[in-house]
This record gives C-alpha cells, structure tokens and sequence, in this order.
C-alpha cells in the first residue's frame, strides 16, 4: 500500500536505516499522523494534492526533524544494536547446543538401553551400535585408565586376549584373572582352530591346571578341545530318542557318533576328563570377573546403569557350549561302552561326567551356567536311558527318559525366562523387569511406580527430544532460506521482533499449557502408565505425535497473528504475510486429530481388556503411521503454514523430498519389512503432500505471488521454544536418572550375589539331590 | 501571537505529560488538543512532537502501544502514549520549575 508521504518519510527516517525496524515504526507513526492531518485539511475543502502538501507543511522541516529523531533514538539504536548482537551471540548457539546436547545424550542412553533389551549385548553394527557403543566409551571413559580394560567385553577378540593379557600381567596368580585370560584364548580357538591356536590353548590350559590343582575347569576344556580335535562327525548315524516335553511339544535326544581321526588325542581326551572328574570343584570365576566389571562402572549415571546391566548380560561364558559339545563325545564314548556290552564301562563314563557337572552345578555363581550345567546332568540321564536301551532294559529306558523329562520341567521355566507369561502379566511388562524379576516373584507385591517412572521418563525425553531436533531442522532451513533469499535479492533481511507481550502469550499458550495439560494426564490413572513402557509404546507415540500437533497447531495460529499485528503496526503491507490456514487444511488436521483419538482408545481398551500389551505389535505399526502422518503434518505446518508465496511452495517440495529420503531410509532400518502396511500409508502421504505442493506452487506461481518470506521474523522465538523444551528435558533426565540408579543397581538375578537366598539355591538343591537321585542307585 | 520556538519547545515536555496524565493519547490528538486548549496560540509544528515522545520513551516517562483505530478504516492501528508513575513524578517537578521560572521572569520583567 503506497502512500502519497512515502517519499518524505523515506527521507525523515533515513538517519535511522541501522535499525530497519524502527525506522519502520517511526515512519508509520509518521504516516498516520500525516494521513490523518490530510484527511482534516481535505475535510476543511482542501483539494487532495493542496492536503498533502499543507500536511508535510505542518510537520515542520525535514532536515531538523531528521536530525532531532535521530538525536532522540539515537541510544535505543545502540540498545537495540547491542541486544540483537546478544541474542545472535547467545540464543542461537545456546539453544542449538543445549538442545543437540540434551538430544545426543537421550539418544545414546536409549541406544544403550535398544542394545540392552535387545539382545543383552552391545550390536556391533549399525547406527544403534554405533551410538550404543559410544555411549559405552563415554562411561568408561571415567574409569581409570589402568583399569578400564576390565570394563570392556566388546571388540575383537585378539583385543580381548590382549586386555586379558593386560590384566593378568598384574596380577599372574589371581585364579580369576587368569580364568579370563584362558577363556579369552577358548574363544579364540572356536571350532576351526589350527594347530599352532590349539598347542598355545592346551599351554594356557595347563598353566591354568598348576595355578589350580583342584580346579576342574582346565583339564574339562583340554578334554573338550582335544575331542574336537580328534574326531569328525559321523552324520549318517547318531543314537536317539524322541519324548514329549513339558511344553508338549515333541523334542530329539541325541547322541551323534564321531569318526576318530588322531587316537592320540583322543586318549588324552580321555585321559583329561578322567582328570577332572577327580577334581574338587568345578570354577570359571565368571562371577568374580564380572563383579570386578561392574564395581569399576560409575553408578551415578543412566549411562553407567545401563552399561552395567549389559556387561552383566554379556558375561564371557565361552566354556558353556564347549562342555556341552564335550558331552556328547562322551556320550558318544559310552554308547560305544554299551554297543560292546560293556555296561561297567559305559556307567563309569556316565559317573564322571555326572561327577563334574554336580561340580559345576555347586559352583555355578551365575545363573545361565547353573542351567548348562544342569543341561549335563540332564545329558547323563538321557546317556543313561540309551544304554539301557542298548542292554535291552527297556524298563529302565522308560524309567530314566521320564527321570530326564521331568528334570526338564524342573529346569526348563528358567532357562532365560525368569518372567515367563504365566508368571509374569505382560500387561507388566517393562524395559527391565524380565532381567530384575525373579521366576518366583509374586508381581502383585512389587512396587513398580520407581520403575515405571524411569521407564516414562525416558519414553518422554526421547519424544522431547525429537521434537527438539525437529523444531531444529525447521529453525535451520528457515534461516537457509533467509540466507538464500537475501543472497537472492543482495540485500540483508529484515528482523521484525513481534514484541515481548506477545512472546510471553504464545509460549505460555502454545507450550506450557499443552505440555502442563499432557503432564497432568500422564501423572493421572486414565494415562494408563501402570503399564509397562513398551506395552504402551504405540499409545504413547501417537499421545506425544497429538501433543506435537496441538503445539504446532497454536504455535503456527499464533506466531501468524503475531505477524499480522506486527505488519500492522510497522504498516506493512498484511497481504504478504502468512494468511489463515484454509478450511481443507484445518479438516485434515481435525481428522488426523480424530484418527489419534480413536486409535488411542481402542489401542489402551484392548490392552486393558486382553492383558496382551506387549505382543499388540500389529497396532504399533498403525500408531507409528499415525504418528509419521501427524509429524509430517506438523512440520510442514510449521515450516511453510499456508504457504502463500512461491518461495515458500518451492520449499516444501523440497522439503518432502528430504522427507521423503529419511523415511524411506527409517523405515529401511527400523520396519524392515514387518510393518509393509505401515511404510505403504507413510509413502502414500508423503506422495499426497507433494502433489498438493505441487499444485500450490503451480498456483502461487500462476497468481505471481511474491517471494517475501516471513519466516526469519520467528525464528528467536522458534529458539526460545527450543530452550523451553529442553529445560524441560532436564529434570526428566534427573528423574530418569535417579530412578535408573534406584532401580537398575538391584542386583541382577543372573549373578548369584543373590544365587544363594534366592530360588535357585532351591533349583540348586533340587540339580543336585531331588530331581535326579543318582542313576547307578536307579539301577 | 507566535512564540519563539526556543519558548516552545521548552513547554513541550511538562505539557505532554499534562496531558497524557488525563488519558493515553496519540500524537497526532496530543497536538490537536494543544491547538484547541491554546486557542491556537502554541501552534507546534507537528514534526517536534514526535522526537520528544521519542525521547520521553526512552527516559521511561511514557510507554507507547500501538492499538486499532476505533474510527479508521481498514484496522489501522494508532501508536498511543501513557505517562508511567516515573512521568507522573517528572511532571510535579516540570510543573514547579516552569511556575518558579515564569514567577522569576515575572519578577524581573516588573522590577524592569
């Protein structure tokens, strides 16, 4: 809108062009006193060009009003000069940081803690991995350097044998130290080893044997290699037999027959576990090495508590499948015995080996061990029942497979399961409780609101901080384009500020009432958080995907009035500003709004009705759709609102695209494929959004819209947003924090610093005298 | 009767916030109502007004807000001016030094 003064005001105001803005102000302040004084002269019959100049007349002359309104602003040029130059020095980068810290930090922890419930160890691939692993190093990094090899399970395992190494050197003649160092070099040695890795094992064995005379442990594992060395497998023949377990479903035993292929060997295989089996005990100081882990790991961290749980699950037990595989070649040896009808033979075999596994069993300081070792006592008994078979007493085979079947039912429910379904409800399923609760805890008694908390909070950071990083992308390609636009037409854009009163409004409106009102929610009952984080996980990202949308929603409604008013008052033309969003739009996002709802209901109805929260993998993909949509949505929203100009049309497509490509590279990495419904409704979208971008910028460009962007005038408030949000990730991260170090220290049911108070020393008991009374006394 | 522009521009301050104590004003009402309340007799030139408000501002004896226009068109909006307690005390102290300035002028103009 032109004004007849323009000329005159462009010249009054030109002192004041170091702060574009205020010469705005002055000038329209100026304008409409002189509109106004032109409307009185024209009113007194003036003609139209005679109010003009009469008006611009009794202002007075240009030259002095120049000079007075620069001497008047003069020190709020400065002021203002100064602020902006603070807020450029402070906000941005403070915001960026703090958000990107705040949002790295989250992010690891949650890959530490995908790693974890994964698979209880640290992936060595992908981006997962890689933050996962970092995570690790980051915790380690607080430990002394001499002993921060002790904290370290991962990595190669020629690495693993030198921090073994390491560690011995300073200690030569702790049995524990050197437990590890030997097992490091088992490993090593896998089913393939050559023969210069096997003579350097079989040395390494045998010192260990003269560190430990009454350890059984290292002539067990030069008896294990020297069979793998010796023999081949003979697969056309194996001896067997088929029983129905606990489970009903219909299991194999079986022994497979072996070529022998270096009798050498193969008698000082023999000759080894006739050894062991006359040793005291059976010890593969796995406790004590993983105890001196986590007693270095620092417990004041979420980090170092998730750390510690995935050490303690991925403690080093390489002698587990070696002794199992160990028994079949004995089991090879006895049916051998037997086929000779060489029963003495044959039960002497089966003695020793029930020999070392009692002793194992006596020893076994963690729980995966204790159940390997009851695996070969159960081998025994299955050993047991073929020689009879082979004798011909098929009484005593029926006798000792039902023996063998109902060890089974005695040990199977805990083999990794100590929160079985029908001990545990899913609908308490939690990120940790499958490795802190124990098979015989009686759920109903627990307190889990501590964990729960955790478990919430860290749900909350991750979608805080996801909306942190998109309020990022978007802040950041706002100022690409501003930068592209200035470039563009060589000029420096211009800053608006939309005034204190109106910043206060739209942060107190768009984010601490959405996020005060979800926060209320979550602490209620109807929030449903008496689940388990993961039981809720759909629920709870299309609950934080609404949140968003509301958000965004305000925001978008009240940073385009904001700007309206602004134009306004520097007196500005509004028809360039962000207009109203149209009737189609806001349809959409009610919609959108409405399918949440919906989804949101029924999702927390059938968890609470079927108490199957956990395995409701199906509808996650559904609310992991929804929620993609409502992001989608909610950033284009924010980033272009109703897209009035072409550039902003141009931005869009370009932005879709981008979008495009991370989705398309999400769901490659994280759906693979099981969710196929959920990534074709994505895409589907994303291609709707682009062709309706398409269109408006066809429109925009056909009505010749200008090119002026508006979105650098909120950027400083976009950044205080993210400061708000971020300061609001903080106590979330105390919170999670604390409870993670309240609950996560407990001690973890696999290491048997418990072992011995708890239900295992029962199952224990039970390996060792109840459930399998010797078989020569069955006999 | 024109005053010397010295003489006016030296009134315009504690007038401004006489006025503005009664009510928010815009400028271009502050100098119509001058031109009424004077009869005509302190006829600023228009342009003087607005350093001053600039300058009142910025000492923090008023503070401005720019709101709609209940009589223009097209939702114009109009900067308005309200004196702040800190322009409320500066006007005692304007009103007392122009009455003891005008008094002693007075003084010395009689004993001439």
């Amino acid at each position: 809108m032109a004004s007849p003064f323009d000329p005159l005001l462009d010249r009054v105001t030109q002192r004041l062009q170091i702060d574009p803005e205020l010469q705005l102000e002055v000038a329209h302040e100026l304008r409409t006193h002189l509109e106004e004084s032109a409307k009185e002269f024209r009113a007194a019959g003036r003609s139209e060009d005679d109010a003009i100049i009469e008006a611009s007349r009794a202002l007075g002359s240009e030259e002095e009003l120049s000079e007075q309104l620069w001497q008047a602003n003069r020190r709020r040029m400065r002021t203002r000069k100064i602020a902006r130059w603070a807020i450029g020095a402070t906000l941005v980068p403070g915001a960026s940081v703090i958000a990107i810290s705040v949002t790295w930090t989250t992010l690891l922890s949650f890959a530490l803690l995908l790693s974890i419930v994964s698979y209880g160890t640290t992936p060595s691939s992908g981006l997962i991995g890689l933050a996962a692993r970092h995570a690790a190093d980051r915790v380690r990094a607080n430990i002394p350097q001499e002993e921060r090899d002790l904290a370290q399970n991962e990595g190669d395992i020629n690495a693993r044998i030198a921090r073994a190494d390491t560690i011995l050197q300073r200690a030569p003649n702790d049995p524990a130290a050197y437990a590890n160092y030997a097992l490091s070099q088992l490993v090593k040695l896998g089913p393939s080893g050559t023969a210069p890795d096997l003579g350097r094992l079989l040395t390494v064995l045998d010192r260990g044997e003269v560190l430990e005379p009454a350890n059984a442990l290292y002539p067990t594992l030069e008896s294990a290699v020297l069979f793998e060395d010796s023999t081949k497998t003979d697969s056309t023949a194996n001896d067997r037999f088929d029983y129905r377990d606990p489970n009903g479903s219909g299991p194999v035993f079986v022994v497979p027959r072996y070529t022998i292929t270096n009798r050498k060997e193969f008698d000082a295989a023999l000759a080894a576990f006739r050894s062991a089996s006359h040793k005291k005990y059976f010890d593969a100081h796995t406790m004590d090495a993983a105890k001196r882990q986590l007693d270095l790991l620092p417990s004041n961290s979420l980090d170092g508590q998730l750390l510690r749980i995935s050490l303690a699950c991925q403690i080093l037990l390489p002698h587990v499948p070696k002794t199992r595989d160990l028994y079949d070649h004995l089991g090879a040896v006895v049916l051998s015995a037997a086929s000779e009808n060489d029963r003495k033979s044959a039960m002497d075999w089966i003695d020793a080996e029930r020999r070392v596994a009692d002793m194992a069993i006596e020893r076994s300081d963690v729980l995966v061990e204790l159940i390997s070792a009851a695996r070969l006592k159960e081998a025994t008994v299955g050993q047991t029942a073929l020689v009879l078979e082979k004798l011909g007493d098929h009484t005593g085979f029926d006798r000792e497979r039902d023996r063998m079947i109902a060890m089974e039912a005695g040990v199977q429910p805990r083999i990794f399961a100590p929160t079985s379904a029908a001990e545990l409800p899913e609908k308490f399923l939690s990120l940790s409780d499958r490795y802190f609760l124990a098979a015989s805890t009686d759920v109903a008694k627990i307190n889990l609101s501590a964990h729960r908390d955790a478990e919430y909070a860290l749900f909350d950071q991750v979608s805080l901080t996801i909306g942190l990083l998109a309020l990022l992308i978007v802040i950041g390609l706002q100022l690409l384009i501003a930068i592209g636009t200035s470039i563009r037409r060589s000029e420096r854009p211009t800053l608006y500020f939309i005034g204190w009163r109106r910043v206060i409004k739209i942060v107190a409106v768009a984010i601490i009432l959405p996020a005060g009102a979800y926060l209320a929610y979550a602490w209620s009952p109807i929030s449903g958080r008496i689940y388990g984080a993961p039981a809720l996980a759909g629920v709870l990202v299309v609950e934080y995907s609404l949140v968003g949308l509301i958000m965004f929603s305000i925001l978008r409604v009240l940073f385009d009035t904001a700007l309206r008013e602004r134009s306004a008052e520097l007196g500005l033309d509004t028809a360039n500003t962000p207009a109203a969003p149209s009737a189609t739009w806001r349809y959409a996002e009610l919609m959108l709004g409405v399918i949440a709802f919906a989804y949101i209901a029924i999702e927390r109805w059938y968890i609470a009705t079927h108490n199957v929260g956990g395995k409701f993998s199906a509808s996650m993909g559904i609310g992991f759709a929804i929620s993609i949509c409502i992001w989608m949505f909610d950033l284009v929203t924010l980033l272009v609102g109703t897209h009035t100009t072409r550039a902003d049309s141009r931005n869009l497509i370009e932005l879709c695209a981008l979008l495009l490509i991370v989705a398309a590279i999400g769901i490659g990495l994280f759906f693979k494929g099981l969710e196929a419904f959920a990534a074709v409704g994505v895409v589907a979208v994303m291609i709707a959004i682009v062709v309706i971008a398409i269109s408006r910028w066809l429109r925009a460009k056909r009505e010749n819209l200008p090119e002026i962007s508006w979105r650098l005038a909120i950027v400083p408030l976009e950044l205080l947003t993210v400061l708000i949000l971020a300061i609001l990730v903080l106590p979330l991260l105390q919170m999670t924090e604390r409870c993670a170090t309240n609950q996560f220290q407990r001690p973890v049911p696999y290491l048997t610093n418990e072992i011995e108070n708890s239900q295992y020393h029962d199952l224990r008991t039970q390996l060792l005298q109840d459930i399998v009374p010797p078989a020569r006394e069955a006999s | 009767m024109e005053f010397p522009e010295e003489l006016v521009r030296g009134s315009i301050v504690p007038i401004v916030l006489s006025l503005l104590r009664e009510r928010p004003m815009y400028g271009y009402e502050i100098v119509k109502l001058v031109n009424a309340r004077s009869n005509g007799a302190l006829e600023w030139k228009e342009g003087t007004l607005y350093p001053a408000l600039h300058r009142l501002q910025a000492a923090g004896k008023i503070k401005s807000q720019w709101r709609d226009a209940p009589d223009a068109e097209g939702g114009r909006k109009r900067k308005y001016y309200t004196i702040t307690p800190s322009g409320l005390a500066d006007l005692g102290q304007k009103v007392d030094e122009w009455s003891n300035f005008t008094s002693a002028v007075q003084k010395v103009l009689r004993g001439a």
